[in-house]
């Protein structure tokens, strides 16, 4: 095998180990930018993983899996909102016990799906085999999900910095009482994003049960979700960035074993510290370098909004308080 | 910050009920086996006042449900309940990390009078063995384990012989000549699996080469999967998967259509049309000989549960129709041999893969000296 063929074999099988990354991070994402952190990825992605597997053995569908763990995975994002937003319960002790909760329960449920056999060849050379047979074995012969994860993408990228509707959701995480005086319900801002960074976290889980594993298992996110959490910052917030860092980090987390594979004489356990290390290299570094530009996370991340619609703005920023 | 005191008494009980939903799900989840399940079915013996049940608890490190090791060793437990009926009253706890959890867990478990705690994972090891001191009525049953103690036996399954057949079966059913092995961690315990297999493979083919990939995880289906598919792309046609998991590899290969040989339960339903045969854990006569001998009062912490086809802890799971009868025959003839004594895995000649004699000729391993095999056969890459 030559190395362009292993260069062929690692890029056909990094991009689908990213997809589920991918989703995963662009609904955090969106989430995040409407000011809501959700640490509870893992719980959320394992719903979307376990109700995908149920979907598909009682409809036969992938597409009904597929949408049906988007929308359970919907309903625990709302859920979270309701209570960080409704109730402003603190964000990371609500994400955390989203964690527990939802790994216990996932494991509960699925108890009967273990061990059901998941047949679904998404890849386009099969689902479509008059028109793609010929890319069958090279890099673009990806599943379904994998595409539709690299439009969505794109189609976020465009909503949340060319649209109305998304300078009005990042307005609701940058500064929620200058987006309530522009008259935008902040609420419910949030909670739709809730529901679309709980839909995309599904629609990963369910690519990593339905497609990439094949099956259900208890926990079998594995700390995906964590890294998705990891490839937002990462990402400084930014669908266009987010595309090319999942890709990345997928490619790094399989390149030790097709090394491996290719008989490269290496530790295994040297090549997966790569990833990380990378992250901290590349958080340290432009941490340094855009120093003195603003950060590009939502300031208003993570601050529950005022429990009076009407109260008075929050003194916070230095200038401000120069003034009073 | 608004202080609205009703609204931060509202917050502060959605919180506390999350919480404790969370714990709730959390703690009920993976103990929710069978503490229930011996409940009183009033047989005649169960009139006669009885001793009460020999309580029995089993702690894996990841979940039971897995179709893998973890299982292995639950299913084992649904054996010990038919056999001894409510002479004992098993819990089966899973995915109980190997960190302070664990040592939480027992010393809990202790303080409900539980008369044998059996530690399924070698990771458990320091924290038995701690307990074992200061506990000197409860018994302990370690995996794997190498520190007995007076009320700490252990016990281990020479696995290394299933694979032997399993590579026999391999070796005579590869085209390639090359094999592709899914391996959880280059540690020991994965590498006197991965010696056997390749050490019966080419005992029939001396040709064949081995490929191995760890994923350095216990347990994460998506990367073995990842890992079965790597190996695949590399002209691997028979892979198999030393992992407390491989149903993800039986899937890759069902999907890839290359042979598979399965690993700790049958999985030829996750693959039907390439299972070749599979190595399977049979726990539950081992618990059985161990609770026993407990019943009997004779117990001691010497007993010798380490064993293989001889005492039937392991087996073969059966046959692919794509295997020929000639080589059936083959396989069986070895575990007859290896049931009577007169095959053994690691007898000399063996060379590791960097060319260096590791064991002479004309020596044979121990069992012991194999658990800590930290070199790879020659043949492997």
């Amino acid at each position: 095998m030559t190395v362009f063929e292993l260069v062929c074999t690692i890029l056909l099988a990094a991009i689908p180990a990213a997809t589920s990354l991918l989703y995963v991070a662009l609904g955090e994402l969106i989430y995040e930018r409407s000011g809501v952190l959700n640490l509870g990825l893992e719980g959320t992605m394992l719903v979307g993983a376990v109700t995908a597997v149920y979907g598909q053995t009682v409809s036969s569908s992938p597409v009904f899996a597929v949408l049906l763990a988007a929308a359970a995975a919907a309903g625990a994002g709302v859920l979270h909102a309701i209570l960080c937003v409704w109730l402003r319960t603190n964000q990371v002790v609500t994400g955390l016990a989203f964690v527990v909760l939802l790994t216990g329960a996932t494991a509960f449920w699925g108890q009967s799906l273990v061990g059901q056999r998941v047949d679904v060849d998404l890849r386009i050379s099969q689902t479509f085999p008059g028109g793609f047979s010929a890319i069958a074995g090279t890099p673009f012969d990806q599943d379904l999900l994998t595409y539709l994860a690299v439009v969505l993408t794109i189609v976020s990228w465009w909503w949340l910095f060319r649209s109305v509707s998304g300078a009005k959701l990042r307005a609701a995480g940058d500064s929620a009482d200058v987006a309530r005086a522009l008259g935008i319900n902040i609420r419910i801002t949030r909670v739709v994003a809730g529901a679309i960074g709980g839909a995309l976290a599904g629609a990963g889980g369910a690519h990593l049960s339905l497609v990439y594993a094949s099956q259900w298992q208890e926990n079998m996110t594995a700390g995906r979700g964590w890294i998705a959490l990891v490839l937002v910052i990462f990402a400084r917030w930014h669908p266009g960035a987010l595309l090319p860092s999942a890709y990345v980090f997928g490619a790094l987390g399989i390149l030790q074993l097709n090394l491996q594979a290719f008989g490269v004489e290496s530790s295994s356990y040297l090549i997966s510290m790569v990833p990380f290390a990378l992250a901290i290299a590349v958080l340290s570094a432009t941490s340094a370098v855009i120093r003195n530009r603003p950060s590009s996370m939502p300031a208003d991340l993570g601050v529950p909004i005022s429990w009076h619609v009407t109260a008075a703005p929050r003194v916070r920023h230095p200038v401000m308080t120069l003034e009073t | 910050m608004t202080t609205n005191p009703e609204a931060r008494r509202c917050r502060m009980i959605l919180l506390a009920a999350v919480v404790a939903a969370a714990v709730l799900a959390c703690g009920g989840a993976p103990e929710a086996a069978t503490p229930a399940a011996t409940a009183a079915k009033p047989t005649a013996a169960a009139v006669v006042a009885k001793p009460k049940p020999l309580q029995v608890a089993l702690l894996t490190n990841g979940p039971i449900t897995d179709s893998g090791f973890n299982q292995a060793h639950a299913d084992a437990m649904k054996q010990v309940e038919q056999k001894f009926g409510d002479r004992v009253a098993v819990r089966v706890i899973g995915s109980v990390p190997e960190t302070g959890d664990a040592e939480r867990i027992m010393q809990r478990l202790i303080d409900n009078k539980v008369d044998l705690i059996i530690a399924a994972s070698f990771g458990y090891q320091d924290t038995s063995v701690k307990l074992a001191a200061t506990n000197g009525k409860v018994k302990f049953l370690q995996a794997w384990g190498f520190k007995p103690a007076p009320n700490l036996g252990t016990y281990s399954s020479q696995m290394y012989e299933a694979w032997y057949v399993q590579g026999i079966i391999a070796g005579r059913m590869t085209k390639s000549n090359r094999l592709g092995i899914v391996a959880a961690h280059p540690i020991p315990p994965m590498k006197w699996q991965i010696n056997a297999f390749v050490r019966g493979a080419r005992s029939v083919n001396p040709n064949v080469r081995a490929r191995v990939a760890y994923i350095n995880h216990w347990f994460d289906p998506g990367l073995a999967a990842a890992a079965a598919d790597a190996l695949i792309s590399q002209r691997c046609d028979v892979i198999t998967g030393v992992l407390d998991n491989s149903v993800a590899v039986a899937q890759t290969a069902q999907k890839r259509k290359t042979y598979l040989i399965g690993h700790n339960t049958d999985l030829s339903k996750f693959a039907p049309d390439v299972t070749l045969s599979g190595t399977q854990w049979v726990w539950g006569q081992l618990y059985i000989d161990a609770i026993d001998r407990i019943g009997q009062n004779a117990w001691n912490s010497q007993q010798d549960l380490h064993g293989g086809f001889g005492k039937g802890y392991v087996a073969v799971t059966g046959f692919g129709p794509m295997v020929p009868a000639s080589v059936r025959k083959e396989a069986e003839t070895a575990i007859a041999r290896f049931a009577d004594g007169s095959l053994s895995v690691y007898t000399g000649p063996i060379r590791d893969n960097k060319g260096k004699t590791v064991v002479a000729a004309g020596k044979t391993l121990t069992h012991g000296e194999i658990m800590g095999i930290d070199w790879l056969v020659e043949g492997v890459r």
